[in-house]
């Protein structure tokens, strides 16, 4: 079985910084990882390949300002199992999920695979579109929230997760597309010797116009502002020393916990 | 401006975010007139009927047929999107679900909207639409602009009201509509069986998140929990770590708890935790990320590491 993986370089924030303009993120001083929910979407691949034989590749579409992080991440992935990496870069302009959708269709329709697996959100964007969108384009069965997958001959069985605990139950056949819910397996941690050696593996480089010749002229959804929300300035912030601060902290524990 | 709601059966009963579609459904007429239509797929509808004719709803739906009592994906989407092609609307607007993050990217592609997912407000400009978006967990605020006069978009739960005012003259319309076969099947719903403590049940919660760093440190959260006759819980990560059973796991996808007194270590408050435990009479926080968006609902805040912080205040807790 052989299996696309998409994922997403997406930033660790703490105190967001917005560039001038007010529209975007400050990156210069943020580290990229590997988007959470699609770490487990690559174990699911890694256990599937090496369960039925097949092979894994990475697919990433990233902003070249980012490269060496994406570098990073796809090598890690290498350590990890994955066989073939690649990098769609873009530089300078804003993409929304469909212009993603459609550079990543049109990729996809160039490589041979029986599912693509990629994480069932964002923690960045949060849009949890584009797998969605990708498979209506490339006209893939789809299902999201998996956080089970069993093979049965050409036959998935697969559990999506639902609300307040419940799980839904379906069949989907191959090929088809999968987003996956975190949780679903633990993903492995290669030793660092196995990121270093993965370093000297290629990484394949397509650039976005390779792909589609004005993809500017596929975004929908434009940002005109990024900000902070406003604060509701609920929460009483408790100041001082960590002895003081516990001590506060019991006084009011003890204040509103019933005897 | 036609508006479009699509609600939906959960667990055999209207799901509380239908109600929050419809209040937004709600406040777009208010700001703009026009006509709110209620669209719900499933099987033995009608007896929903009452529940959903609620104040501001000008028409329902019903798009019943037994082959739609589980959800599918391209049903729905047959289905649905032929009523909104009927009824041409500038807007559709779903609860973000587990079905409305499956379905709604389908419809829209069905019938050629644009989507905007996670959406808390909208402005309608007169050639398109502005949204504010939730994204980088609550940290941030993005408004994106659409040339499109047609929009679909899905809303967070939680962020909107539950009203409920039935009224029960809205004019209810149902139909059996033809069924669009997809490759993939529904086998059923199930609903795994886990022996555990309830912790609905309790009064005082202390919950953990990912700060607290190591499975051995879950030993002083549990240590407080039963200092304070209460019971441990947590957020997401530590079920998917495998530190603790998803029967502790507090958000809208596990349990939603509203105990007298609700801690929260190491949690920084993604959307699904929040709306799983805000409603708690008093929520105490304690983080070392100071831009942490559980402080935001929080009525008492400490920002410092957990695992410096549970030592001293159990030592002080046992004086």
């Amino acid at each position: 079985m052989d299996i696309v993986v998409l994922v997403k370089a997406t930033p660790v924030l703490e105190e967001a910084k917005i560039t001038e303009d007010g529209k975007n993120l400050d990156t210069s001083e943020l580290k990229f990882f590997m988007n959470e929910t699609d770490t487990y979407a690559l174990e699911e691949a890694i256990l599937k390949k090496e369960k039925y034989g097949g092979k894994v590749t990475v697919v990433t579409l990233a902003d070249s300002e980012i490269e060496n992080d994406v570098n990073d991440m796809i090598y890690e992935s290498y350590a990890k199992g994955a066989d073939d990496g690649v990098i769609i870069e873009y530089s300078g302009i804003y993409l929304d999920p469909y212009a993603k959708a459609m550079i990543i269709s049109d990729f996809l329709k160039t490589i041979k695979f029986d599912l693509v697996l990629l994480g069932a959100q964002s923690t960045d964007t949060s849009y949890s579109l584009l797998g969605q969108l990708i498979a209506r384009h490339l006209d893939l069965p789809y299902t999201t929230l998996v956080s089970s997958v069993e093979l049965n001959g050409n036959m998935l069985k697969v559990v999506r997760e639902l609300e307040e605990g419940l799980q839904a139950v379906y069949e989907i056949p191959l090929p088809s597309l999968l987003t996956i819910q975190s949780g679903i397996n633990t993903p492995r941690y290669p030793p660092f010797v196995k990121i270093r050696n993965a370093r000297s593996r290629p990484i394949k480089r397509v650039s976005i116009e390779d792909i589609i010749k004005d993809p500017r002229s596929l975004v929908k959804v434009k940002r005109t502002r990024l900000y902070i929300p406003p604060s509701k300035g609920a929460a009483n912030i408790l100041k001082g020393e960590p002895e003081e601060l516990a001590a506060k902290l019991a006084e009011i524990i003890r204040g509103v916990v019933p005897r | 401006m036609e508006i479009v709601c699509i609600g939906e059966i959960f667990n055999n009963d209207v799901s509380g975010p239908t109600y929050e579609a419809i209040y937004l459904g709600n406040e777009l007429k208010r700001e703009y007139g026009g006509k709110l239509t209620l669209i719900i797929a499933g099987k033995d509808l009608e007896k929903y009927s009452a529940k959903l004719s609620i104040q501001g709803v000008d028409s329902i739906i019903l798009l019943d047929h037994p082959s739609l009592e589980l959800y599918e994906q391209v049903a729905y989407t047959k289905a649905i999107a032929g009523e909104i092609r009927a009824i041409s609307p500038q807007i559709v607007i779903a609860p973000y679900t587990s079905q409305g993050m499956d379905l709604l990217p389908s419809i829209a592609h069905e019938i050629g909207y644009t989507l905007v997912t996670y959406c808390q407000s909208l402005k309608f400009t007169g050639n398109g639409w502005i949204a504010t978006r939730v994204i980088y967990g609550g940290k941030l605020l993005e408004d994106v602009e659409v040339d499109d006069k047609n929009i679909a978009v899905t809303i967070r739960p939680g962020d909107f009201p539950q009203l409920k005012q039935e009224t029960g003259s809205t004019s209810v319309l149902k139909k059996s509509p033809e069924i669009a076969q997809g490759k993939m099947r529904p086998v059923g719903i199930v609903k795994p069986a886990l022996e555990d403590i309830d912790i609905t049940k309790y009064d005082v919660l202390v919950s953990v998140g990912r700060g607290i760093g190591s499975k051995e440190n879950l030993e002083m959260a549990d240590e407080l929990a039963k200092i304070l006759n209460g019971a441990l819980a947590c957020s997401r990560p530590i079920v998917d770590m495998g530190w603790l059973p998803k029967t502790r796991q507090v958000g809208s996808s596990a349990k939603t708890v509203k105990p007298k007194v609700y801690i929260a270590l190491g949690i920084s408050g993604a959307t699904n935790h929040i709306n799983g435990m805000k409603n708690s009479n008093t929520i105490i926080s304690v983080n070392k990320d100071p831009y942490a968006p559980i402080f935001e609902i929080s009525h008492y805040g400490v920002v410092a590491d957990i695992n410096d912080l549970l030592p001293l205040l159990l030592e002080e807790l046992k004086k």
